[in-house]
């Protein structure tokens, strides 16, 4: 085994100087690897990143918003159980929630990006206060308003969506 | 009598066993961005893991020996470990999914988060591996999770575009508003829930413990050539009823209660309750499939003592990576990363790892030391090469797929 690592190569190089050579560049690219993906976190958001970021935003609240309709129509017909409402409801408000909190995290780095802001905050608003609204109804029909004003509050965010895309 | 009821209960675990939370999760958010665009990898999928599949109940029945045992004989330490390495660490990650996918289940039932139900779970399934015998277990979970068969029925009931669907189907790719690379990371995401690592070496260390011989090559067939496929149709109601719901309304799903809610439109209370008992029956089936194979391959590798057949005691070692398996699978869990998002992680990781898995089989099926007279003809060659090359594919495309689409998010 010995003999094997002191024999060189026809280039020249002894199996021991390859494998260092191999490290290095493992190393190397996993220091690229490093500096891109820190690059990628650091840079200052522009316009289009701003723009993506928001039609996310809009897509999640979107999915939540409907997916609250859906329930609250399913429990209006008597086709769900208690239990299955809480957590579906909660697991809605989760995504509506968790996409507010994305748009909250970034500023608009210009004006165009203050617009599309302006425009998109009050349906995020408004999708969390509707949720909570059919979530906590007192009886059928609160509910029913509930679900009537998600249903067109989810069509408005589809509306964003599509305008935005 | 007795022997085909034997057959028609291998196949019938074989369905229900068929499908885990990977499943769950990549047919129901493809099915509901996608609609049904993403049909045919469903069916390669299916067709890759029954080709494999066979290949190592062969293995095991000709050999009696499991498929890890050999590989590790037939290639070496070396590439046996980086094959261990890659399957058990996804393995385990999976084991982690599935247990999330259990908590989840119970919590659609019962409203307690799912946080609180996964000590729970992981004790359980602990000592039903360590008292329940092996058949008890697969046939109680594999025939419970039958029940997702409920969103077959309800894809009737929700009388959905069955034009719109159809064309889906026959036009892959991308609807409007998706590009093409989410769509093959979700492609990917799928593929690789068809053909997780776990389930070869799962199905071939099973076939040791219920001591198949070269006579029982036509159970190991039946199960996998009718149970595979039909456990597929389970996977594909899920995306289709995902479909049929989901996709006009321009939705994605991304929990649980999501997949579940096309069982409650369609059927009403019962379907619901009947789709929450087989996302349970199918995560823990699933968990206890996982953290055998953790057990299975390690022990295969050292050349320990394993398996449920024999005494705890009898086989310490085997059921100490077992045990450490799910504590491990728990505490992932417990840092309260979401478990479906774990589960897409989970089946990207596999994607990457399917090579290491499938490669060695490949080589061991074609060993006539092992296999004499059953060694490969050339359709299995065929079918295992050409998907060797597509899983190849597969595994390159992966990360660079989440890292551009964002896992998906597009």
């Amino acid at each position: 085994m010995r003999r094997t690592r002191l024999i060189a190569n026809r280039a020249g190089y002894t199996p021991v100087v390859r494998r260092y050579g191999r490290l290095v560049v493992v190393l190397a690219a996993l220091l690229l690897l490093w500096a891109g993906l820190a690059y990628d976190v650091t840079r200052p958001t522009d316009y289009s990143a701003y723009h993506r970021t928001v039609v996310q935003v809009a897509e999640s609240a979107h999915d939540g918003v409907r997916t609250g309709w859906l329930i609250g129509r399913e429990q209006l017909a008597d086709r769900v159980f208690g239990t299955f409402v809480t957590v579906a409801f909660d697991d809605a408000t989760k995504a509506v929630s968790g996409a507010s909190k994305e748009f909250a995290a970034e500023a608009p780095p210009d004006e165009a990006s203050t617009r599309l802001r302006d425009e998109l905050s009050p349906l995020l608003e408004s999708a969390v206060r509707l949720l909570a609204d059919a979530s906590e109804a007192a009886d059928d029909n609160a509910l029913r308003t509930a679900v009537d004003e998600l249903g067109k509050l989810a069509d408005q965010l589809d509306a964003f969506v599509e305008a935005n895309q | 009598v007795k022997r085909w009821f034997a057959v028609a209960l291998g196949i019938l675990t074989a369905i229900g066993g068929f499908v885990d939370i990977g499943d769950i999760v990549a047919n129901a958010e493809a099915g509901a961005r996608f609609g049904l665009a993403h049909a045919w990898v469903l069916l390669v999928g299916v067709i890759g893991i029954c080709g494999y599949a066979e290949m190592s109940g062969r293995v095991t029945a000709v050999s009696a020996r499991p498929v890890f045992d050999l590989v590790r004989e037939r290639l070496g330490a070396r590439v046996a470990l980086a094959n261990l390495a890659g399957s058990v660490l996804v393995t385990v990650l999976t084991l982690g999914a599935e247990l999330g996918g259990v908590g989840l289940a119970l919590q659609l039932a019962t409203s307690v988060n799912y946080l609180l139900w996964i000590p729970v779970v992981g004790f359980v399934l602990w000592v039903a591996l360590w008292r329940v015998k092996f058949d008890t277990l697969e046939n109680l979970f594999g025939v419970g999770g039958l029940a997702l068969v409920v969103f077959v029925v309800a894809y009737f009931k929700l009388h959905a575009d069955t034009g719109a669907l159809w064309h889906q189907a026959s036009h892959p790719g991308p609807p409007q508003g998706e590009d093409w690379g989410t769509y093959w990371f979700f492609a990917v995401a799928l593929f690789a829930s068809a053909l997780t690592p776990y389930e070869v070496f799962f199905f071939s260390s099973g076939g040791v413990e219920e001591r198949w011989t070269s006579k029982d090559l036509m159970i190991s067939r039946f199960n996998v050539f009718i149970g595979f496929p039909l456990g597929g149709l389970l996977a594909f109601g899920l995306m289709a009823t995902s479909a049929a719901v989901f996709h006009p309304l321009s939705t994605s799903v991304d929990s649980l209660s999501q997949v579940a809610m096309p069982a409650a439109i369609g059927l009403g209370k019962l379907g619901l309750a009947a789709a929450i008992l087989g996302f349970f029956a199918a995560t823990f089936g699933a968990a206890m499939e996982t953290g055998l194979s953790a057990g299975y391959t390690v022990a295969q590798y050292f050349g320990w003592a394993w398996g449920k057949l024999r005494k705890p005691n009898e086989a310490a070692r085997f059921h100490t990576v077992l045990i450490v398996s799910i504590l491990v699978g728990m505490a992932v869990l417990m840092t309260t990363i979401d478990p479906i998002q774990l589960t897409e992680y989970t089946l990207i990781f596999s994607a990457v790892a399917l090579p290491l898995t499938y490669l060695p089989i490949l080589i061991v099926a074609n060993d006539r030391g092992y296999l004499g007279r059953r060694v490969n003809g050339w359709l299995a060659n065929a079918v295992g090469v050409t998907y060797l090359v597509i899983v190849l594919a597969a595994a390159v495309a992966a990360i660079p797929l989440m890292i551009i689409t964002r896992n998906g998010g597009g």
